[in-house]
């Protein structure tokens, strides 16, 4: 079965750094695949370059067997760009719900807006949508009136009711107070075990040695180690990945990760 | 305070007395506000009471006002009200409309759009706006475009205003996040959804409130318009009546508490959309 996503030799560049080097991954359908690394390690970058919110310098990006190119203009490709982002569903950080519409009106927003769905159709998806997130009681509300990790569920909801054939989640828990962040991870974990293909950018180790099928490490914009949560935590063989892993082993018992 | 609660026969708790006090504080604050303000309202008056006192040598004089010919001609200046509301008001939807429309050409990458924004701004900023309102007036009937006197103004007004309000709606495009921008994109939407589902609400939102202030402001500027003769707002009844009857201090004294009145009334609203649009969902 070919991967949703294949990503070959991608070079990054800010101005004169360079941020991906070679990067090469593939994401197969229902898999899981965690990313972590320290911050800097060019994660959140790669994650933006699968649906173009960050223009790839070099290398090709197939997702669902469209494939662009980097560094060719985006105007050439614009049609294709549009199709991989309606196929990619993506998670923020900061959630970045539309503040001036309600939470069912966030989740609606694509389909209604993207899609030219008739607006009972889209109810109907969105519903479904936040009934799966546990959110459908708090429908009426509007974002502010909720909290960071009720907000954090509703915009999966949202990225959901697209119906992507992938979810990119960019460090979903990194902006929430620890005590919401089992709330979003439960979403995540409940979205994995329905076969649901996710590749996330995370500092959460407990997360990616539960949920994920392959965890891939990064360092300065490079894959330093991939491999089984297991392999990976229980063995790690590159020196960064041990030193990540020890990071994270010390820094657990006094402070929570950032 | 600490006596107070002592001999009260059923003590306040620490957070009631606290809470007491601060309302106290505020409450003499707005008592002693509006008490000046009576004060120097009732100065006010008196300066343009007539008064003269003689104390030995020294003479003291009040402005002096005929108050009957105020009293006749009333009604006369009155009646400009409605036009000065009217003109301000379709000159600030205008202006609005313009103002949004150069603010977006501003995040053109096209040269020529940018530029014909630009070009808009400074050229209507870098003059008077005096000037302006004569520009149409004489400019315009030249090229065979003869408006009404009203329709003249509103264009000047309007334009003008459009070029200072842009300003007013860049700030708002730019309050906008770039992750709210990155969200719309990520869900398929084209550039122009962004603009129109997420980013130009959210901006109108921001920028509500100061284009209330642009009204108020717009409602004492729209006295220049007077000077074409074409329009028969407050200014221009003020100045007729006075002129007219040699009575000129007494009509634009008239003129101006009329303007003042209106200009309270619009900011008591504006205050309230402000404290409604701050608290509202943003």
């Amino acid at each position: 079965m070919a991967p949703i996503i294949k990503i070959s030799h991608l070079d990054k560049f800010f101005g004169r750094l360079q941020v991906l080097k070679d990067v090469s991954l593939e994401v197969n359908s229902q898999e899981v695949v965690c990313i972590i690394g320290r911050s800097g390690a060019g994660k959140s970058t790669l994650l933006r370059c699968i649906n173009f919110l960050e223009e790839p310098s070099f290398g090709d990006i197939e997702v669902d067997g469209l494939c662009i190119t980097g560094g060719k203009k985006m105007k050439e490709q614009r049609e294709l760009i549009h199709e991989i982002r309606m196929r990619t569903g993506m998670v923020f950080q900061e959630f970045n719900l539309f503040p001036h519409m309600s939470v069912l009106e966030n989740v609606m927003e694509g389909p209604v807006t993207v899609k030219n769905m008739d607006k009972t159709s889209a109810q109907k998806i969105a519903e479904m949508n936040l009934e799966r997130v546990g959110m459908i009681i708090k429908k009426n509300e509007y974002p502010n009136r909720i909290s960071g990790g009720q907000k954090q569920r509703v915009a999966i909801a949202r990225a959901l009711a697209m119906e992507p054939k992938v979810m990119l989640f960019d460090e979903p828990t990194s902006a929430l107070d620890p005590e919401l962040i089992g709330e979003v991870l439960a979403v995540m974990k409940s979205l994995a075990h329905d076969g649901t293909t996710m590749l996330v950018v995370t500092h959460e180790m407990e997360f990616a040695r539960d949920a994920a099928n392959r965890v891939i490490v990064m360092h300065e914009g490079e894959i330093a180690e991939q491999g089984s949560p297991t392999e990976l935590f229980d063995h790690p063989e590159n020196e960064h990945t041990q030193a990540l892993l020890e990071r994270y082993r010390s820094g657990k018992s006094s402070q929570p990760m950032n | 305070m600490s006596n107070a609660s002592a001999t009260a026969p059923a003590p306040k708790s620490q957070a009631d007395l606290i809470y007491d006090m601060q309302m106290g504080i505020k409450r003499r604050f707005s008592i002693g506000v509006a008490i000046s303000w009576f004060v120097m309202l009732a100065v006010l008056v008196f300066l343009f009471s007539s008064t003269k006192i003689t104390l030995g040598s020294f003479t003291f004089k009040t402005i002096h006002i005929d108050t009957a010919f105020i009293r006749e001609n009333l009604p006369f200046i009155a009646s400009g009200i409605w036009v000065t509301i009217g003109i301000s008001a379709l000159s600030i939807v205008f202006a609005t409309i313009l103002a949004l429309l150069a603010a977006l050409g501003r995040l053109s990458r096209f040269p020529p759009i940018y530029a014909l924004c630009t070009f808009y701004v400074s050229l209507i900023r870098g003059t008077p706006l005096y000037l302006q309102i004569f520009f149409f007036f004489l400019a315009l009937p030249q090229v065979g475009i003869i408006l009404p006197g009203l329709w003249a103004g509103v264009l000047a007004l309007g334009l003008n205003y459009g070029a200072y309000m842009s300003e007013i709606f860049r700030a708002g495009l730019s309050s906008v996040s770039k992750g709210q921008r990155e969200a719309a994109l990520a869900i398929g939407m084209t550039q122009g959804q962004m603009m129109q589902r997420v980013v130009i609400p959210q901006a109108l939102r921001f920028a509500i409130p100061p284009t209330g202030n642009e009204f108020i402001a717009m409602l004492k500027d729209s006295a220049l318009v007077s000077a074409t003769g074409f329009v028969h707002e407050l200014m221009w009844r003020a100045t007729k009546v006075g002129r007219a009857q040699f009575h000129n201090l007494e009509a634009l004294i008239t003129a101006a508490v009329f303007y003042w009145i209106m200009t309270l009334v619009f900011s008591y609203f504006q205050s309230r959309l402000e404290a409604r649009m701050s608290r509202g969902e943003r």
